[in-house]
Order: structure tokens, then sequence, then C-alpha cells
């Protein structure tokens, strides 16, 4: 069998690149079909389903030849091409929404958030080699940061435009918290650390809803008191007389002298103890209990955070003499998509500067060998720190504005799943590139928020498709790591380094 | 003069590894001092606290409290070594300062809350005897984990779903029992006992030849042994024997020692399950090193990780889509489970009372690691796992099998991972798909705890992790929903305080 694995591999890694795309592509849709064969293989309509899929998969490739034929145009056509590309996206998707009863654009917006979280993941995973399996407990806390900013029962609400930049630099605060310790990790350590840390996050958000804290010195009061002095000074004038005969001189000869230092350590202590004890019978005062804090709402416990702050523009209607809220947006998709895209720009374009910038080039230096890199006059632990902030500043800005698109936030949002969904989108576009990420982030999330989530149940309602995905994630990521480790669409000299790999 | 001396010697030259080694015993000291306040508190030293236990807590706390400030004292080295960019080291002493730290506040919560609800001693032996019980299973998990790391140094992401494949196959074995009897584990496993205890015993009378004529020669009784045609063909009739024997002695037993019989039965009932359970998971973990791990051996070290976590959530979807959502029970064994626990008197303490799955857990994980050890130190295969574990191109180059060894270690390590999923079963958790996550997680945490790699290390990290999660939130104040955060946040402190593990070996010299 391994023989069979290891042939088809290399037959596999034989073929052109567009070639392995395709079959990469088809192959993974295929598990759908064959576990759709699996569950209860009569009742399915087998034609419907290979027909959704070839749509599926057609989409697929147009996505694949239009991000291949984007990446030859020169760069100011390949901006303007993604502008209009980005900026009609929403009415295009209104338009379908309308000829096909599925929604689209909330998904679209979804799945860019995705995008965001998975950039900043490929922070951490692909240019600096750190596996991270909790990357959700940043998510978690950049939405739960602007839960906590723009909550009304908190009384702070602050303003959506400045939360988002707080819920970032918390993120990234946390980031290093939590990468500083993992630091002198090996790889694999990081992961399970990363990934404890992302169950600790969700179960201190539930149990933050309802939290008192209370701190008491502690105080002892019984005797003997005077028997410890007595001994006590014994001990301490035995230790000065051997100080003044020079028995004791320097540090090595108290070395030498355990004994004596045993018991002087007793003595102070004893001393200490006395003297203690004294004041406290003198006069008999004693510490009550007092307590800090009582029953804090912080995080809304496991109901979650409702309703959080929308952004308003407070300004601008008194400016312009507005009626008050008349520019309140509320769940309007469109103005959330250009939101959205706003901040997932800004994501991108830093994620592409830090790409070729010095900063990412010692993260793959890192990545690459960390000893070498070391060598080399990069510094280790600054470069991984710093990638753990900025992947969590990422995931801070993009939580933010999700808690803010939904309105509601609570702890089920950031199970394991969506730190398994982010990888799954970073190792199935290629960890590593930018553009892929992109583009797979938009593939993978629209495949399971539209095509698994809405498509396939409306053509199936009596099975449980829904429940498919997981099958087809775990299977996928299998296939890929077995077959094209580096992913659907990889960085091009990774890619070239992977084939000649194979060859050679 | 002498006395400054003294003091500036020591800023300059032991400073930083005498402040380092007080700071040891800060930490030593601060977990002496909460047993022993918790030991007060609870009554275990007597009823009335102003003797000189009350004494002894004082000297501990001052003592601790003392070598915090005494390797305080030479802090400031730390600044000056950090300035003056030598190479001396001074990451033991920032990393005892903190654990100092840590410890201190640890210590004074801990006090605090023993002090202010004081629990009896009671509570605490049955929170440490249900630590225990969790322990064992975790040891038994976390030792699939150490065996595949000490091997491969690759994590087996997917080894809780292997248990959980363990847990579910014992369902439907008990299933099978069940609907064989008249509806109940024990009638099954009577039904299942008439086949097998004779059957068994007969193949236990198949050597009965060998054992005589090693009595004979311990004797030295001159006994000429038949030649071998003889003694293949008495086989048939030794087996026959043994079989009525065997089925004699079940009737018998069924006669006239019913409680008895019916712990034989139960035993044989539960052992099927066992191995049932056990049996599949090393079919799946097989499985799973061919598809998933075998392919990856010589690619980079996240690979495999990653094509793990694919393997697991594809192994939790597909026992979804077998087993579906709702979750799963085993049935009563009454045995195991109708006097829920017996108690131990404690005399003026109280009476402790302990389950008795509990009690049949640790025991049979504690025997099932003792196999596991035999086979890992004394066998044949066991040297190769270690020659392995050691080197394996060179072990390869020795003769030997490194893909059978390295399959040999999966099975392995899932036999005990399934034998753990049945073991939570019996002691009545649902079973469902998600069952092996977090089970799967804390075991890692446990091999962690103990140096992964190790394979006492994983048995003593087990046992540690689970008392940890019981006594926990109770000694620090917290409600019991915090367990699992205590035992994360303890995967990391160790970590970062002894990335080796407790018992670790060094492992930071292999390569990446």
């Amino acid at each position: 069998m391994q023989n069979n694995l290891t042939l088809l591999r290399h037959r596999f890694q034989a073929l052109p690149s567009n070639q392995q795309q395709l079959v990469a592509v088809g192959g993974f849709l295929a598990t759908t079909v064959v576990a759709g064969l699996l569950n209860q293989v009569i009742s399915f309509d087998l034609l419907k389903l290979i027909y959704l899929t070839l749509i599926f998969i057609t989409c697929v490739v147009i996505a694949q030849w239009l991000f291949n034929y984007i990446q030859i145009l020169p760069r100011n056509i390949q901006i303007v091409t993604v502008g209009i590309i980005a900026l009609t996206a929403p009415f295009i998707l209104r338009e379908l929404e309308k000829m096909t009863d599925f929604g689209l654009l909330t998904q679209v917006n979804r799945a860019l958030i995705f995008v965001a979280l998975a950039q900043g993941l490929n922070v951490v995973v692909g240019f600096a080699g750190l596996l991270d399996l909790g990357y959700a407990a940043f998510f978690a806390i950049g939405a739960y940061t602007f839960g906590i900013l723009t909550w009304p029962s908190h009384d702070i609400e602050l303003s959506f435009f400045l939360a988002i930049w707080v819920c970032a630099v918390v993120a990234s605060i946390f980031g290093m918290i939590i990468g500083a310790p993992t630091l002198r990790l090996r790889g694999d350590y990081l992961a399970i650390v990363t990934l404890a840390f992302g169950e600790i996050i969700p179960t201190v958000v539930r149990n933050l809803g309802d939290f008192s804290f209370a701190f008491r010195p502690v105080h002892y009061l019984n005797g003997l008191t005077f028997i410890f002095v007595l001994f006590a000074g014994w001990l301490l004038i035995n230790l000065l007389i051997r100080v003044i005969r020079r028995d004791i001189v320097d540090m090595e000869s108290l070395q030498r002298d355990r004994l004596v230092r045993t018991v002087a350590i007793i003595a102070v202590l004893l001393i200490a103890s006395g003297v203690m004890r004294v004041i406290a019978s003198d006069r008999e005062f004693e510490l009550k209990s007092w307590e800090l804090v009582e029953d804090i709402n912080l995080t809304g416990g496991s109901q979650g955070l409702t309703p959080l702050g929308k952004p308003s523009f407070r300004l601008v209607e008194e400016s312009f003499g507005m009626e008050k809220n008349s520019l309140r947006v509320g769940v309007n998709p469109t103005f959330w998509y250009y939101a959205i895209i706003f901040v997932t720009g800004i994501i991108l374009v830093a994620a592409r500067r830090l790409d070729d910038s010095r900063l990412g080039r010692a993260w793959k230096a890192v990545r690459e060998d960390e000893t070498a890199a070391d060598f080399m006059g990069v510094d280790p632990i600054r470069t991984k720190l710093l990638a753990f902030a900025i992947g969590a500043s990422f995931s801070g800005l993009a939580g933010a504005v999700y808690a803010s698109m939904l309105g509601a936030i609570f702890p089920e949002l950031f199970r394991f799943q969506v730190s398994i969904t982010l990888l799954i989108i970073v190792v199935l576009s290629g960890r590593g590139s930018v553009w892929g990420v992109l583009v797979g982030g938009l593939i993978i999330s629209i495949f399971d928020g539209v095509y698994l989530a809405q498509v396939l149940p409306d053509a199936f309602p009596d099975e449980p498709v829904e429940s498919l995905r997981w099958v087809f994630f775990g299977a996928g990521l299998l296939f890929i790591m077995v077959f094209r480790p580096q992913g659907l669409f990889p960085v091009r000299t990774k890619a070239r380094e992977q084939n000649q790999g194979a060859n050679t | 003069m002498t006395s400054l001396n003294v003091i500036g010697k020591l800023a300059q030259t032991e400073a930083v590894s005498l402040s380092a080694r007080y700071f040891l015993y800060a930490i030593l000291l601060a977990f002496f001092r909460v047993f022993w306040v918790i030991g007060e508190t609870s009554g275990l030293f007597g009823k009335p606290p102003d003797r000189w236990i009350g004494d002894v807590a004082d000297i501990l706390a001052y003592l601790h409290i003392a070598y915090t400030l005494a390797g305080l004292l030479f802090f400031g080295e730390v600044y000056r070594r950090m300035t003056d960019r030598s190479n001396r080291p001074i990451a033991p002493l920032i990393l005892n300062f903190l654990g100092a730290v840590l410890m201190l506040v640890f210590a004074l919560r801990v006090i605090s809350v023993a002090e202010d609800s004081p629990q009896a001693f009671v509570t605490w032996a049955s929170l440490t005897v249900n630590g225990l019980i969790r322990g064992g299973v975790y040891a038994l998990v976390a030792l699939g984990y150490t065996l595949v790391y000490g091997i491969l140094l690759m994590i087996n992401f997917a080894h809780g779903e292997v248990m959980m494949f363990g847990a579910y196959t014992g369902y439907l074995a008990m299933q099978f029992l069940v609907s064989n009897g008249e509806r109940s584990f024990e009638s099954g496993a009577a039904v299942l006992s008439t086949f097998v205890v004779p059957v068994v015993i007969g193949i236990l009378f198949l050597p009965l030849d060998k054992l005589a004529d090693g009595y004979n020669q311990r004797k030295n009784i001159n006994f000429q042994a038949p030649s071998w045609i003889f003694t293949f063909m008495s086989l048939p009739m030794r087996f026959l024997v043994g079989v009525a024997i065997g089925y004699g002695a079940l009737v018998g037993l069924g006669g006239y020692a019913p409680q008895f019989y019916l712990l034989v039965i139960t035993i044989v009932g539960v052992l099927f399950v066992m191995l049932i359970g056990m049996t599949t998971s090393m079919l799946v973990s097989i499985l799973l090193e061919r598809v998933a791990y075998r392919p990856l051996r010589a690619a980079p070290r996240l690979a495999p990780l990653i094509s793990a976590i694919g393997a697991s959530i594809f192994f939790q979807q597909v026992a979804l889509r077998i087993f579906g959502p709702t979750p799963k029970n085993y049935d009563r064994i009454s045995l195991l489970n109708d006097p829920k626990s017996y108690s131990i008197g404690l005399g003026s303490l109280g009476n402790l009372s302990v389950s008795i799955v509990g009690t049949v857990i640790v025991i049979s994980s504690i025997a099932l690691m003792g196999m596991l050890y035999f086979i890992v130190q004394y066998t044949k295969m066991g040297k190769a796992m270690r020659a392995v574990a050691e080197d394996k191109p060179t072990a390869a180059l020795m003769g030997i099998d490194v893909d059978r060894v390295i399959v040999f270690t999966f099975m392995l390590g899932a036999s005990l991972a399934g034998a753990a999923g049945v073991m939570l079963g019996l002691r009545g958790d649902n079973i469902n798909f998600r069952f092996g996550f977090t089970p799967g997680l804390k075991a890692f945490t446990a091999a962690v705890l103990g140096g992964i790699g190790n394979i006492p290390g994983a048995m003593f990290g087990g046992f540690f992790l689970g008392v940890v999660e019981s006594l926990g939130p109770q000694m620090l104040g917290f409600d019991f929903k915090w367990q699992d955060v205590i035992a994360f946040s303890l995967l990391v402190l160790v970590l970062i305080f002894r990335p080796t593990g407790i018992l670790g070996e060094r492992t930071e010299g292999k390569k990446v």
C-alpha cells in the first residue's frame, strides 16, 4: 500500500502545475461524492449532487484561472481589476441572490472576515513556521474586547472606529503573552500549548460571566513565642561570635560551614516569627477578610454579550445637521461588505508588505533554519514574538469587526473548529502565500457557507448533508498533506522547490 | 568589615546560583506549607489548632517567605548580568524567580481559601481518590502518545479518536452480550462464559506435559518423557479434559457459589468488552499509521501533525456517521455499579467512600501499565522498539524491521487507549463522537508533564494530572468548571519551567 501511495504521489508530482491543481481540486471535491455515496447511497440523487459539484468545480476553476491571469498582468492593471471586482461585487451578489435565493452577500462577508483571520494565521504558520492550533483564541480576544468595550451595560460604549484598533492592540498584547512562554519550545510542543490556550480562552470567557475575587492576607496567633526568641537569640549570638573570631571570613568559608549557615537562617527566621508574634499578641488585631470585587459580569458567561456597538456617524450627522441615527447601519450587508473590504484590504496590504520586508525575510529565515538565522544576526525570539503579535493583531481587528457585524458574541463562536477551519484555509491554500490565502480562504469559506450549508441542504432537504463538511475538511487536509504539501495556490518559489525535491 | 566583605563577595560570585537555589527552596517550601495548612485545616493532625501544628505552619511560612526574600536579595545582579552582555546564565534565575512568585501567590491563595472554608480530611482524600481514577485513564492514553513520540518524535494527534473507537466498539460488544442474554449484561456474560471459560481452561491444559516435565526436572525425578508423537496424540484428549473440568467448575460455581460465579462471569464479560475495544483501536491505529503517517515520514515535521489533525477530524466524522449523534451509555454491570461504592474507615477522620468502578479502573490500568513495561523492557520486540527510538538507521542496519516496530508501537499504544476508552465507558461516561478530544488533550498534557518519550514519566504524569485536576479547584477555591483551565495552565507552566517534564529525559539534543 505504501508503495502504491508513493508511486501515485510521484506520478502526481510529475504533472505540470496547473494540471496538478485541477486534479487536486477535483479529487478534493470527489471526496464529497464518495462521502455522499457512503451515506445512504440509494436515497441520494447522485446526478443532482454531481451536477452541483460540477458547478462548484467550474467556479473554482474560473477563480483559479482568474488568479493565474491576474498574476501575469502588470501591477497597475492588477490593482484596477481587483478594485473593480471588489467594489462591484455586492451589487452582482445581490442580483445573484435574487436569482438563486441563497444568502450570498452575508456569506461573502463572513468569508472575507475569515480571509483576514487566515492572513493573521498565515503570518504565524506560513511566514514564521510556528504551528498555532489555538488561533481562535485571538479571534475571541478581539471579539470579546470589542464586546466589553461597547456592551451598553459596561457603560464604556467606545466608538466602533476607536474600539477596533484597541482590540487589535489588546489581541497583539495577548499574542505576545501567549507567545512568550512558548518560544523556547519546539514545533509540536508549541502546537499543543497553543491548542491548550485555544481551549482555555473560551472556558475562561464562559466562566467570567459571574465571578468574584476575594483575597485575604493570613495571620497567625499562637504560643511558644518566648522560647523561640530565646533559642534564636542564642543561635544568632553563636554565629556572631564565629564571625568575630574570623571562622567565617568570606563566601567560601560560609559555604564550607553549612551548619552555621543553616543555623543562621533558622535563627533569623525564629526571631522574625517571634517579633511578629509579639506585635500581634500585643495589639490583638486580626485581619478581616476583605473582598475586592463581587459578582462581576465581564463576558456574559455562556449567554454572551448582546447588543454590541455598531459603527455610528454621530460627528458626521451633527456637522451636517442630519437627524440623529439617520446614518446608523445596523445589519445592512452592503455596508458591512465595504467595511470588511476596508479592514481586510488593510490587512492584505500589511501582509503583502510584510512578506517582502526585512521582518518577513527574518521570519522565513527562522522558519527554514533557526540556528542558521540566529548566527546570521536574526534575533529569533524577537522575530517569533513579532510574528505572534502581528498575527494576533490581525485577528483582533477581524474579531472586532465580526463581533460588531453579528451584534452578539458567545463562547460557542470560538470553538476549536474555528481554529481548524483557519488552519485548513492556510494549509490548503499554501502556507506563506498571501494571495493564495486570499483566494483559498474565499473559496473554502464560500464553499462551506454557501455550497455545503445552503446549496446541498436545499437540493437534498432530507439528508444530513451539512455534517459532511468535517468529513470533507479532514479528508482534504490529509489528502493535501500527502499529495500536495505546498497547497493549492503556493508561493512560486516554494512550488518550484517542492517540485525539484520530488524529482531528485 | 568582614561581614561587608562577605556580602560583596556574595554579590559578585555566587549571587546568581545562590539566589536561584533560594528560589528553588522557596518553591519547595511553598508546597510543604500548602500541604501542611491543608492537613491542619482539615483536621488531619487532630482537633485543636493551638498546638505545635500551628507553629510548624508558621515556621514553614516564614521559611518560605524568607527564602523568597533571600533569593530577591541578589536579584540586582541579574540586571548587571543583562547589561554587561556576558554569557553567564541568568535564565534559571529569572525562571526560578517567576516560579517563586507564582508559588507565593498560589500558597497565599490556597491558605486563605483553606482557612476561610476548611474542608474535612475526607473531602480531600476522596478528591485525591477521584483524581487517581481519572489519572489511571489519562496515564493509559498518555502512554500511547509517549510511545509514538519516543519512536517517531511526532505527536499522534488522532490518538484520542483511536480511544473513541475503542469505547464505541466496547459499547457494541456490550450490546452484543446484552442481546445474546436476557437483556442484561450478566446474562450475556453468562452465555459467553459457558463457551469461553471451558475453552480457555482446555487451552491451559494443552501444555500440561511441558509443565510435568519441568516439575520432574526440578524435583530430580528421572522420568523418560514420551516421544512427540504421543504428546501430539494426547493434545485433543487433554483439551477435552480441560474443557470438561472448566465446564464442570463453572456449573459447580453457578450452583454452589453464586456470588463467585457472578464475579467470574463479570470478569469474563468485561475482559471480552475490553479485548474487542483494544482490538478495534489497534486496527484503527494501523490504518492511521499507513495512511496518515507513513507517507510523510520523510516530510518536514509539521506535515504529519497537520495530516494527523485531518485524520482526527475525519475519524470523528466517521464515528458520527456510523454511530449517530446521540451519546451512548454502557449497560449496567451489577457488580461494578450496583452498590456504587464501598467505604473505608479512617478512624476519627470519618469514612472515605471509594467507587468500585474506580478501584477496578485504577487496578486494571496499573496492571496494563505493568504489562507494557514488561513488553518494552524484557521482550525482543521491546528491545527493538528501544533501539529504533534511539537511532532508526542504525537499528535498521542491525537487522530490525523499522516499519514493523513502528506499527507494533502504534498497536501497543492503541490497545492501551482502547482499554482506557472502555474504562471510561464502564465508569458511565457518555460516548459520543467528540469523546476522544478532551481526554486526548489531557493525556497529552500528562505525557508532557512526566516527560514525553519517557514511559514511567507518562504513568506518573497521568496520575499527577488527574490528582491536580481534581484537587486544584478545591484548593484554589474555584468552581469545578475551571478544572480544564487548571489542567492546561499546568501544561503551560511545566513547559515554561521544565520543558523536559518532571521525570523528563533530555530530548532537546535531538534534531528538530
